[in-house]
This record gives C-alpha cells, sequence and structure tokens, in this order.
C-alpha cells in the first residue's frame, strides 16, 4: 500500500467514526492525504512515513489541517497558518474567484484592489497571484493577524504589490491617495453573533481567535460598517464583494436597501452546493 | 393601540414566536426570537410604523432586546 493510501485509510476512517464539527470536518479526504504527505515528504524521504502518520492522526482527532500542517492551500496558493489567525476557509474561495473573474473582466492595465478584514491575507494573496496587474492593500485589526499576513506576502514574494496595514477597518488605508480610486473592495469579515459564538458555535473558539469570528450582537455590524466606508474607496461602477454567513442574504438585501441606491447591480455568488454565501455589487455611477 | 402593541404583534406575526412567553422585559436574543436573520426586519417596521429613522450604530441589544427597550427607544427616537 503506498503512502497516500495509508493515510487516505486513515482519514476516511476517522471521518467516518467522528461526527465532526462543520469547521474541522474531511470533506477531501483524498486531497488532504496527498497533502499530508507532500509535506511530510519535504525534508527528505527519512522520517516521512513516521511524520506523515503524526499528521493524519492529529488531523483524524479533529485539529484543523491547517494547523497540523503549518499551511493551507486557498486558491492553488499555499500560505501560512498559525493559531493567531483564521485558517482561510475553502468556502471563501468563492468570493476569491469572483474578484478574480470581476478583474479581469474590467480589461484595466493596472487594477487597485483592497482585502478588508484581510485574516491570514489569503484572499489579498490569491488575488495577487492570479492577477499580475493587481495592487492590494490589505487590513486587519489584530497584531496576529497582520504579522501572518506579512509573512505570507513574504512567503510568496508579493512585496511589491501587496501592503499590508493595521487598524479599525478603513481607518489605516485613508490619507493614502486611495480615496475614490479603488476597482474591487473583498471583505470576509466575522459575522457569528456574539450569542450565538457564546452557545452554539462556541467550539470555533478552542482554537482560533474571537475576533476572527464576532460580528456583534447580531452578526452585523462589521458589514454594516464596510458598507458604508467602502463608498468613500471605490470609483463610481467600483466593486464591493464581501462573505456572510449561511442564512443572512434576506438581511443582507435589507442593508443594500438601506444604502438608499448607493450600491446597483447587486448579486450573490454561490458555493458548491447551490448557497448564498457572498454578496456583489458595484458603487452607483 | 399602543406601540408595546403594535411591536408586540408584528413579533408575534413575523418571529413565530410563543406569545405566552413574549413578556415585555424578555431578551429576543435570549429566546432565540430575533438574531442576525431577524433584526432589520425589525428595523425597518419600527421605520415605517413609527415614521423614525434608526441609525446602523443604533441597531444594539440595549435598544432593540425586548419589547420594553423597543417601546423607549421609539419614544426617544419620536421625541427628538
Amino acid at each position: 500500500m503506498s503512502l497516500v493510501a495509508e493515510i487516505l485509510q486513515a482519514l476516511e476512517s476517522a471521518r467516518d467514526a467522528h461526527q465532526f464539527d462543520q469547521d474541522v470536518s474531511i470533506v477531501d479526504a483524498a486531497a488532504e492525504a496527498e497533502y499530508i504527505v507532500e509535506v511530510a515528504s519535504r525534508h527528505g524521504a527519512d522520517g516521512a512515513r513516521e511524520r506523515a502518520l503524526e499528521y493524519a492522526l492529529r488531523r483524524a482527532q479533529g485539529e484543523l489541517l491547517g494547523h497540523v500542517l503549518g499551511f493551507v492551500r486557498f486558491m492553488g496558493v499555499e500560505l501560512l497558518t498559525d493559531k493567531q489567525c483564521l485558517v482561510p476557509r475553502r468556502e471563501t474561495e468563492v468570493l476569491g474567484r469572483a474578484a478574480v473573474r470581476e478583474l479581469q473582466a474590467m480589461n484595466r492595465a493596472a487594477v487597485n484592489v483592497v482585502d478588508m478584514c484581510c485574516g491570514a491575507g489569503n484572499l489579498a494573496c490569491a488575488i495577487a497571484s492570479h492577477v499580475d496587474h493587481a495592487n492590494i492593500n490589505a487590513s486587519d485589526l489584530t497584531d496576529g493577524t497582520v504579522d501572518l499576513a506579512r509573512r505570507n506576502v513574504k512567503h510568496l514574494d508579493l512585496h511589491a504589490r501587496v501592503e499590508v496595514h493595521q487598524g479599525d477597518l478603513f481607518e489605516p488605508l485613508r490619507g493614502r491617495g486611495l480615496e475614490g480610486q479603488v476597482d474591487l473592495i473583498v471583505c470576509n469579515p466575522p459575522y457569528i453573533s456574539s450569542g450565538r459564538l457564546g452557545a452554539e458555535r462556541a467550539e470555533l473558539l478552542d482554537n482560533e481567535p474571537r475576533e476572527a469570528f464576532d460580528g456583534g450582537p447580531y452578526g452585523l455590524t462589521i458589514h454594516q460598517r464596510v458598507l458604508q466606508d467602502a463608498l468613500d474607496f471605490l470609483r463610481p461602477g467600483g466593486w464591493l464583494m464581501f462573505e456572510f454567513g449561511s442564512g443572512q442574504d434576506r438581511q443582507l438585501k435589507l442593508l443594500f436597501g438601506r444604502t438608499r441606491g448607493a450600491y446597483v447591480d447587486i448579486g450573490w455568488e454561490q458555493d458548491a452546493q447551490g448557497g448564498a454565501r457572498a454578496a456583489i455589487a458595484r458603487k452607483a455611477d | 393601540m399602543d406601540i408595546a402593541d403594535k411591536v408586540r404583534g408584528f413579533i408575534k406575526e413575523n418571529f413565530y414566536a410563543d406569545a405566552s412567553d413574549l413578556t415585555d422585559e424578555a431578551s429576543l436574543l435570549d429566546m432565540g426570537i430575533v438574531d442576525s436573520t431577524g433584526i432589520l426586519e425589525l428595523v425597518m417596521f419600527l421605520e415605517t410604523e413609527f415614521d423614525i429613522k434608526v441609525e446602523d450604530q443604533e441597531i444594539l441589544p440595549e435598544n432593540l432586546d425586548s419589547i420594553a427597550n423597543t417601546v423607549e427607544f421609539v419614544k426617544q427616537k419620536q421625541a427628538s
């Protein structure tokens, strides 16, 4: 039996035996097994099997793959992870792919992008990797996220086109000549209500920081502020795109409605299961 | 019908709340009646029904998390 097959068998047994929380569930065991073996083999064949088996055991016990390996793949780009920051989730690729699609459709020689609430810098780095004429300003609040995002920019050698700032939402971006100049803003904000985070979703806080999830009392605080503040930075016709929680699409329609025509062409990006997971809209001309 | 009756009627009709539990002081968040999938419906109802404008930064539990809080908030907005 090959090492990949052995690891795959271990992951599949664990998946069948445990009822993991949604966020640590093993969705694609074959892809995970291959990645585990690849990372375990990076330091040579010596000890690779032992390392792979250790990784598989930790993963089988419900640890996030990103924490086990110290890496995660996001839109085909490998990023560093650590426990100070949310591990990029596969569902966020829905948002990243929509951003790449619209940036390429713009047909401009250079495009200005903002990644707000950038976390590990996954959207900024993936967009920069897929759109080589994109210049990106990313921002987040906490030391842990900004540090990791900067390390990812360095790890991927993107520092010529991606800059990471620290502060409260758009505040660190003000006064840098970006007002009214941004072609596209992506944002994956925290969107779980504080109450749910203290109850049925409390398991999320076992492994990752509260700031990555807590969207205020109603889970919409950051969305509300981003919808307003983004208008200062987008050029007319520029795109705002953000992720939201399952079932929040009705509330977001109402939030857009409350901006009284500031946004047009409001649409929804769906995940593989057909659920709306990201909103896209253009600033009115 | 006073403000409390109108708000209670809206919540019962739109959030399928159990009438017997819906006291003036009951927390709508704790009861699972209004959360991130419902708060804006309540806000838009208040704006339309009572001709007030609720700012984003006013969408807080201290203003909206019980019928009593909501009534007080609406009265303050109408007076201002």
